[in-house]
């Protein structure tokens, strides 16, 4: 079976603009595991879903395993997800918190000479690499709390309003905009500490 | 910090407008210019990212299809506890196999949990390479020989994941020295073969070819992209694919120390591997950047032919007749007919034909060609024609 896709990214926010009939449908399709509708949704979502995950991991490749891993987790769970009340994205975004966490959580355990280890053996520094994430983000980023990274990569990666990013993070307006002005003076000083300077390869 | 109902007002025009409102404070002007630099590096981040969502993309819906397909069948192990691929390999090598039962029965477990522990996680890195539609050869150990008649799968452990090969009916089985096949392949088996790739990145093989029984399980990597032009980068052909028109190809090259790159290469670089030994896997080549505008898209260099075992399916002769889709070729054993189909890769970028001429009745006539796929008796059934020169006095 080959899933059917669409070859334009269309935000799920824009491509149900007709109505939240259209976007209940999905849904519903979704928690039947109507391939063409999961095929709708990955097509959809995998730009916020990836750009959501990379912002806050160093590498590529561990944020394409951990934002697959977001739509098959959704995809398992799909008969306990209730439109009603979330949005598709809000709980996919919500999943990816989740993995992003626990993946976190796994790298901080890991003894430091091992994970160099297992790095370099599939991951080697490849000066062929499309892209290379902005370290002095990625330094900075440890800076910050889950929420603040949560709201930046929302308000400035993903270019949601301030409304959508309280919908998604389901806080109020005035509690995501100081959020994000608590968050941007940390990354701010996070990028200008001397400390951290010193980190830089 | 001023108060947040006008700072947050400020800081909402600012971040919208990209400069600081004139009713801003000294003391709010010099925060908010720090937080507009903050929010530009992210903002900044966002193209790099979009291009690393852009090229993730195709290889993670290939594994979302391949998960959504295997979620639909009964017993579909849960996809929670996934663990990451680079941790089920790192086998021993110096697992002891040469004849011994004991060796082979040890192989056979230890290849089977690595299947199976592998299918999933190198899912990835198999949608990579595997592309459906492609024609490839490449080479694998033997870990699971099961089923029946049509319905029979091989499974091999290649260098980039787990494989899963049936047999199309018709398809060539031989064994090098020895000759005849044995009924059913064993763990360990080392293999080499070519086929199509269906749908599911499963491949369909047209030839498959026994090596020898001492395969060792492979050290897996994941391949990366050689996307800038980077010339002189050399080393061992792991796979070559042909696209179904045959004007483009890929090649996963290990390059040594662990790094292994998946290229484009050109119609004539097929041409060159194909003609070199029929069988590229296992071939040395360098790789250079395509003279032409073709960004990203590399040329080959043979710098030396695989081993000979790693020949077959082939024949290297002179086109005498062409009619229709039956072609006779002259070679040094025998003439034999060759049968062009749907599917076959015709090659002609050595021929100065184009595809046209070459169609025609009579077509190619005089030519060298390579032919690569199943021979029987003196037919064979062309996977891929790679059409070279006229040759001297014809």
């Amino acid at each position: 079976m080959k899933l059917a896709v669409r070859e334009a990214e269309v935000p799920f926010h824009e491509s149900a603009a007709d109505g939240r009939l259209e976007a209940e449908g999905l849904a519903l399709r979704a928690a039947a595991r109507d391939p063409d509708a999961w095929a709708e949704i990955f097509e959809g979502h995998y730009r916020t879903v990836f750009a959501f995950v990379r912002f806050r991991l160093p590498g590529s490749d561990e944020a394409e395993d951990i934002a697959a891993q977001v739509f098959e987790t959704a995809y398992s769970r799909a008969d306990h997800f209730d439109y009603r009340g979330v949005p598709i994205e809000a709980w996919l975004i919500g999943i990816a918190r989740n993995l992003v966490r626990d993946h976190v959580k796994k790298l901080s355990r890991r003894p430091p000479a091992r994970e160099l280890d297992e790095e370099t053996s599939v991951a080697l520094p490849d000066a062929t690499s499309l892209v290379d994430l902005h370290q002095d983000i990625g330094a900075a980023m440890r800076h910050l709390t889950e929420d603040q990274q949560t709201v930046l990569s929302l308000r400035f990666l993903l270019d949601r309003s301030v409304a959508d990013t309280a919908r998604l993070m389901n806080r109020s307006d005035d509690a995501v905009k100081n959020l994000q002005r608590r968050a941007l003076a940390a990354m701010q000083r996070a990028l200008l500490q001397s400390d951290y300077r010193e980190e830089r390869p | 910090m001023s108060e947040p109902s006008r700072f947050d007002s400020l800081l909402d025009r600012a971040l919208v407008t990209g400069e600081v409102p004139p009713e801003a404070t000294p003391e709010e002007r010099r925060e908010l210019e720090e937080l507009l630099v903050a929010a530009g590096v992210i903002r900044a981040t966002s193209a790099a990212i979009d291009a690393e969502a852009a090229k993730s993309k195709p290889v993670t819906r290939a594994r979302f299809e391949r998960f959504v397909q295997q979620a639909g069948r009964p017993a579909t192990a849960a996809p929670w506890g996934r663990r990451p691929f680079r941790r089920m390999f790192g086998l021993p090598r110096g697992l002891a196999l040469a004849g011994s039962a004991v060796a082979a029965g040890l192989l056979a477990v230890v290849l089977l949990v690595v299947s199976q522990g592998a299918l999933d996680s190198t899912d990835t890195a198999v949608a990579e390479v595997l592309q459906p539609g492609d024609y490839v050869q490449l080479d694998g150990i033997v870990s699971d020989d099961s089923g029946e008649g049509e319905g029979r799968v091989l499974t091999l452990l290649t260098e980039f994941g787990s494989v899963r090969v049936s047999l199309s009916p018709g398809a060539s089985v031989t064994a090098g020295d020895s000759g005849e096949p044995p009924a059913r392949f064993r763990p360990g088996d080392n293999l080499t073969l070519s086929g199509n790739v269906s749908g599911d990145r499963s491949v369909l093989a047209h030839a498959v070819a026994l090596l020898d029984h001492d395969g060792q399980p492979p050290t897996m990597m994941r391949p990366r992209h050689l996307g800038r032009q980077s010339p002189g980068v050399t080393g061992r052909v792991v796979v070559l694919a042909v696209t179904s028109d045959g004007n483009q190809g890929r090649v996963l090259l290990d390059a040594g120390e662990g790094r292994h790159y998946l290229v484009t290469v050109d119609s004539e670089s097929i041409s060159k591997l194909i003609t070199a030994s029929t069988h590229a896997p296992g071939a040395r080549v360098t790789l250079s950047p395509h003279e032409g505008d073709r960004p990203g898209v590399f040329t080959v260099a043979v710098d030396s032919e695989p081993m000979p075992g790693h020949r077959m399916h082939g024949l290297r002769g002179v086109i005498l007749e062409h009619n229709g889709d039956s072609l006779e070729v002259e070679t040094a054993r025998g003439r034999f007919t060759v049968t062009l189909t749907d599917d076959t890769r015709i090659i002609l970028a050595q021929s100065g034909l184009d595809r046209a001429e070459f169609m025609a009745d009579g077509g190619g006539v005089g030519h060298h060609v390579v032919v690569v796929g199943p021979i029987h008796d003196d037919t064979a059934a062309a996977d891929v024609l790679a059409v070279g020169p006229r040759a001297t006095g014809r």
